[in-house]
């Protein structure tokens, strides 16, 4: 039934002109829309008039708005999963990006690849962290605590890589370089750069976890 | 009739319970809902996605696209690990309330 057709397409596009813009939603409302008709047609009635009243049930498109823009909490970007998002991506990519040739190495000896893969181990884990941690971190109540602990988190980063940046430059560097093998100075330096990665993931996963365990743990009335 | 407030307030106990029972679609868990309380817990039909997309955004259940012989797409919802955590919190809760009212009418209509 071609007008039926144009009448539920004309309908789709009124909900999206009301604020449904998300097309698997408004996929899902059509599906809905779709058996309601169906089921009405079953019982007797006539398919325009089964439209109108699946129409009518399916509800207002400014109601069901205002009701999935509650939902918003766990992909608003608040200080917490920005930090989170932001330390754990940077950590992932350079260790997954020096890892392979660095880990393969065969000149590489068994202690210093144990090292490199546990540190790149620990940054993945802290970077999947994201999906139990808020199980045990504790639930910080005030959005402003939880800031506070974000900003912590990401300075924290920071300053962790200035301390090792001057590690690296005083320290590490002078001391392996006085060694005569060039090789085994790389190695060291991107070990020591997986060690860096690893803590600035587990400072990224505290900052994600603090936001996500107040958001699944304090019920969606109290999450500010 | 039940007021909508108090339908609202046991979607979330109402929608797991089903899932518990396995997997389901929008539509079939307000036909059965309805039937079940012969027709006195009616949402407005809408009004069931944004409560079982904030369901799925709290990790409680999960969901996929499934095809129909028709052709057509139905989004088919299930329970995960953490919703039944949920639902055995929701459960105790709604106990509690109906405990507390039954021993109030039970010593009122004694």
């Amino acid at each position: 039934m071609p007008d039926l057709e144009r009448k539920i397409a004309g309908w789709r596009q009124r909900m999206a002109a009301g604020g449904i813009k998300t097309p698997a939603v408004l996929d899902e409302l059509e599906s809905h829309l779709r058996e309601e008709m169906e089921q009405q047609v079953r019982a007797g009635a006539n398919p325009v008039r089964a439209f109108e009243a699946a129409v009518r049930r399916i509800g207002r498109s400014d109601l069901l708005k205002a009701e999935f823009a509650k939902i918003g909490g766990r992909h608003e970007l608040r200080p917490g999963r920005v930090v989170g998002i932001a330390c754990g991506s940077f950590a992932v990519l350079f260790s997954l990006w020096v890892a392979p040739w660095l880990l393969t190495n065969p000149e590489l000896s068994l202690p210093q690849r144990i090292m490199g893969f546990a540190a790149v181990a620990l940054t993945l884990f802290s970077a999947a962290s994201w999906r139990f941690s808020f199980k045990y971190l504790p639930v910080i109540r005030s959005r402003r605590a939880r800031t506070m602990a974000a900003l912590l988190c990401g300075l924290a980063t920071l300053a962790w890589f200035c301390v090792f940046g001057n590690l690296l430059s005083s320290v590490i560097v002078p001391r392996i370089f006085q060694d005569e093998d060039v090789t085994g100075r790389i190695f060291v330096i991107g070990l020591s750069l997986l060690w860096a990665m690893a803590l600035a993931a587990i400072f990224g996963a505290i900052a994600y976890g603090l936001e996500e365990a107040a958001h699944r743990r304090m019920g969606k009335d109290n999450y500010v | 009739m039940i007021p909508k407030e108090l339908v609202a307030a046991s979607a979330e106990a109402l929608i797991l319970s089903l899932l518990s029972r396995g997997e389901s679609y929008g539509y079939a868990i307000i036909q059965e809902v309805r039937a079940r309380s012969d027709n006195h817990l009616q949402w407005t039909d809408g009004m069931l996605y944004p409560v079982l997309h904030r369901m799925e955004n709290n990790g409680w259940i999960k969901s996929r696209w499934v095809k129909m012989e028709n052709g057509r797409k139905r989004k088919y919802y299930s329970l995960k690990k953490d919703g039944k955590t949920a639902l055995d919190e929701q459960r105790n809760q709604w106990l509690k309330v109906h405990g507390v009212l039954s021993q109030l009418w039970g010593e009122q209509y004694a």
